[in-house]
């Protein structure tokens, strides 16, 4: 344990020089990959990303063959290069053939992968001095990053990022509506040839890092993730590259700690644990949050249910009663005896009834909250009878479900509406309400 | 006579080779409610987007008050059929309704306290300025109709072009919108939209444009629409002209 300590501190001391590059590297590309990606998944070109990878490895291979060279920006202009050759070839399938986008795209993308793979086994047959480790582009190498790559990342993510800030507001538009951005007159077809350029050059400079195979991971992950949590294009930018940069932050340090460890799987690991935890507990739009909310609201439905049908209950008899059991609640509520036990418990435990041995009384509190919702009750039934003519027996299944979300304001309207009905299609009165009750005393 | 707001002349519009306008030639005036009316598929989104100069023209122009409609856009404004965009689009009302203001503003230009007014304004007068900070996606589709015609109104615009505003609202929302155009009528805009309410077509609009595939007939409301005009907008479907049309699709199929 001391041990880890001691690494985890050795490696945020930074001293290692390596680990630097790494650490810069990996959290810049994260940053700008998270933030271009929003773009391309708001435009749903999901595919978009892995074509293009796997579109750059001809290019890459294809400039080692003549340079001889490994000079990063070389192959990053080579990889650049196929990228959009292979982009222009496939709109041009999109566009002038019945070939739908995902199709057009799947066949660039195992096409290109085919020559790039056919390529690089044909150079490793060449005596070519220097070529060890190219193929490394396939899943990708962070241990081997060095200054140059690092400052190559760090040139490209400035770029990147100055661009989405530039082009933010058109950007915006064109991805919302371009037909209306062509019609105020802005000039759709570059703003798209920017966008599409910040694209290949979001995914060649993560080729070092990730590899061709896992770089759309990095580009479309991270703003599925974001997409979770906010409603904002801007937002979900900064979102998407924070979780883009965390998710290298701690690839890095993995393979830090665990030296076998490759940081490119890493980061794509962590960049899905991230889209994982925003798929389950986003506010309001995570899968938990959700059954967790309606669990909740359910809950509510069977107290009040159960407040009612005591109310009901205890009004039948005209002597008052010392209380109810809980067989008598059941014959009138269809629910499991394990539920109205739950449901009891919580309504002692806000004290709103009182249970003494087996009886079960309401406390004033209780009274006054159960007579409020039976009025609520009663008032939209008669509503519905009246209003809408619907049979007295059909009213009440429908009144259920409503009653519960009848907020004040809804309580009030219905009875401007009713015209002060004093009862129910059941013929049973409708409770006064409280105020009204002492205003009359 | 005085320039017209839209003169369209001799146009021709086709989608990869295939026309589906042919001719079309017709005029409207300044500060006047036009309906284009016609049959699905008659060409009428297709018409309305090359006015806006959104589709290459066969042959033919569009001058928007004399000039070449590419000149003139900044003062023509649209309303897209509100299926054509992705309602989930992370963006609130106001920021839709800003694009009608700072689409065209370079990126380095702030919006400005004029343009805060315009786009309230623009939202108070479509009735929705209480839905400002809703998420799209959280509006019905007469809301959602709403929102396009503001982002318009708040461009300010002299032309008004909207492709079906009545589609999918209700009568409510019908009302206020009619009120609107008479409002924009009253200050000399031109409104152009694409009707299919025949019954009330009268009493809305005091300038029709039929068409089907080709221009049936364009004029005063009173005039034009007899029924003589619109059994040949609607009746006419197989005539020579879409024959030739449907022959010129096989051909393409075939090659
Ligand atoms: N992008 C397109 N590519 C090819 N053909 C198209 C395209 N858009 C429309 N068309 C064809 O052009 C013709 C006219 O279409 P348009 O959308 O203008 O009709 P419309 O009058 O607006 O119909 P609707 O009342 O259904 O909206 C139709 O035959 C349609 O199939
Ligand atoms: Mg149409």
């Amino acid at each position: 344990m001391t041990g880890m300590i001691q690494e985890l501190a050795n490696f945020w001391s930074l001293s290692d020089r390596n680990v630097l590059w790494v650490l810069l590297g990996a959290a810049l590309l994260g940053l700008s990959n998270g933030i271009i990606g929003c773009f391309a998944f708001l435009q749903r070109k999901s595919l978009i990303g892995d074509a293009l990878a796997h579109a750059a490895l001809p290019g890459v291979v294809f400039m080692f063959y003549f340079t001889h060279s490994r000079d990063p920006w070389l192959l990053l202009a080579g990889a650049g290069l196929s990228c959009i050759v292979a982009h222009v070839c496939s709109e041009y399938l999109i566009r002038r053939t019945k070939i739908k986008e995902d199709s057009a795209l799947a066949i660039i993308l195992s096409l290109s992968f085919a020559l790039g793979v056919f390529m690089l086994s044909m150079i490793q047959k060449l005596p070519i001095p220097n070529q060890a480790g190219l193929d490394k582009i396939l899943f990708g190498q962070a241990a081997a990053m060095n200054s140059a790559d690092v400052k190559l990342l760090a040139i490209s993510s400035c770029i990147l990022v100055l661009l989405t800030l530039l082009c933010f507001r058109s950007w915006r538009l064109l991805v919302f509506d371009p037909v209306y951005a062509t019609s105020i007159g802005l000039p759709v077809r570059w703003l798209q040839g920017a966008l599409s350029a910040a694209l290949v050059l979001a995914v060649v400079i993560g080729l070092q890092l990730a590899g061709v195979v896992l770089v759309a991971a990095l580009i479309l992950t991270p703003a599925a993730a974001a997409r979770y949590w906010t409603n904002k294009l801007g937002t979900m930018l900064i979102l998407a590259g924070m979780f883009g940069a965390l998710s290298g932050v701690f690839a890095t340090q993995v393979s830090y700690l665990a030296p076998r460890m490759p940081t490119g799987p890493w980061m794509v690991m962590a960049v899905t644990a991230i889209f994982a935890v925003s798929l389950l507990f986003a506010p309001s739009r995570g899968l938990l949050i959700r059954a967790l909310r309606r669990h909740r609201q359910q809950l509510r439905i069977n107290e009040e249910n159960v407040l009612r049908t005591m109310y009901k209950l205890l009004e039948q008899h005209r002597s008052p009663l010392p209380g109810l059991d809980s067989a008598q609640i059941l014959s009138f509520r269809s629910m499991l005896p394990q539920q109205l036990e739950l449901v009891l418990k919580r309504l002692k435990r806000r004290s709103e009834i009182v249970q003494d041995g087996a009886l079960i009384n309401f406390t004033s509190s209780g009274y006054q909250h159960a007579r409020a919702l039976t009025r609520r009750h009663r008032l939209w039934e008669a509503y519905l009878a009246e209003r809408l003519g619907l049979a007295a027996d059909h009213v009440h299944r429908d009144a259920e479900e409503i009653e519960h979300i009848l907020g004040p304001d809804l309580e009030a309207a219905l009875l401007d509406e009713l015209e002060q009905s004093t009862s129910d299609p059941h013929g049973r009165s409708i409770p006064r309400s409280i105020s009204k009750e002492h205003e009359h005393e | 006579m005085s320039i017209p707001a839209v003169e369209v002349h001799d146009l021709t519009v086709a989608y990869r080779q295939r026309p589906v306008l042919w001719d079309i030639d017709f005029s409207i005036p300044e500060g006047c409610l036009a309906a284009v009316v016609g049959p699905n598929g008659a060409g009428k989104s297709t018409l309305l987007k090359a006015v806006m100069g959104l589709l290459p023209s066969t042959s033919g122009y569009v001058n928007i008050f004399g000039e070449p409609v590419l000149n003139k856009r900044s003062i023509i404004a649209y309303v897209p059929q509100r299926e054509e965009v992705d309602w989930d689009f992370p963006i609130t009302v106001q920021e839709v309704v800003m694009m009608g203001r700072t689409g065209r503003l370079p990126f380095w230009r702030r919006v400005s306290t004029h343009d805060r007014n315009m786009v309230e304004q623009a939202l108070t007068e479509v009735g929705i300025f209480d839905l400002k900070h809703r998420h799209i996606s959280e509006l019905s589709g007469g809301q959602q109709q709403r929102v396009f015609i503001a982002r318009a109104l708040a461009q300010d615009a002299a032309i008004y072009l909207m492709d079906e505003p009545f589609a999918g609202v209700d009568a409510a929302t019908e009302k206020a919108v009619i009120e609107l155009f008479r409002k924009l009528k009253a200050a000399r805009k031109t409104v152009i939209c694409v009707h299919h309410d025949l019954h009330t077509l009268a009493d809305y609009f005091d300038y029709v444009v039929l068409v089907n595939l080709r221009l049936v007939a364009a004029g005063q409301t009173s005039a034009t629409l007899t029924p003589e005009n619109l059994n040949k907008t609607y009746g006419g479907r197989l005539g020579l002209l879409s024959e030739i049309t449907e022959r010129v699709r096989k051909r393409q199929v075939d090659m």
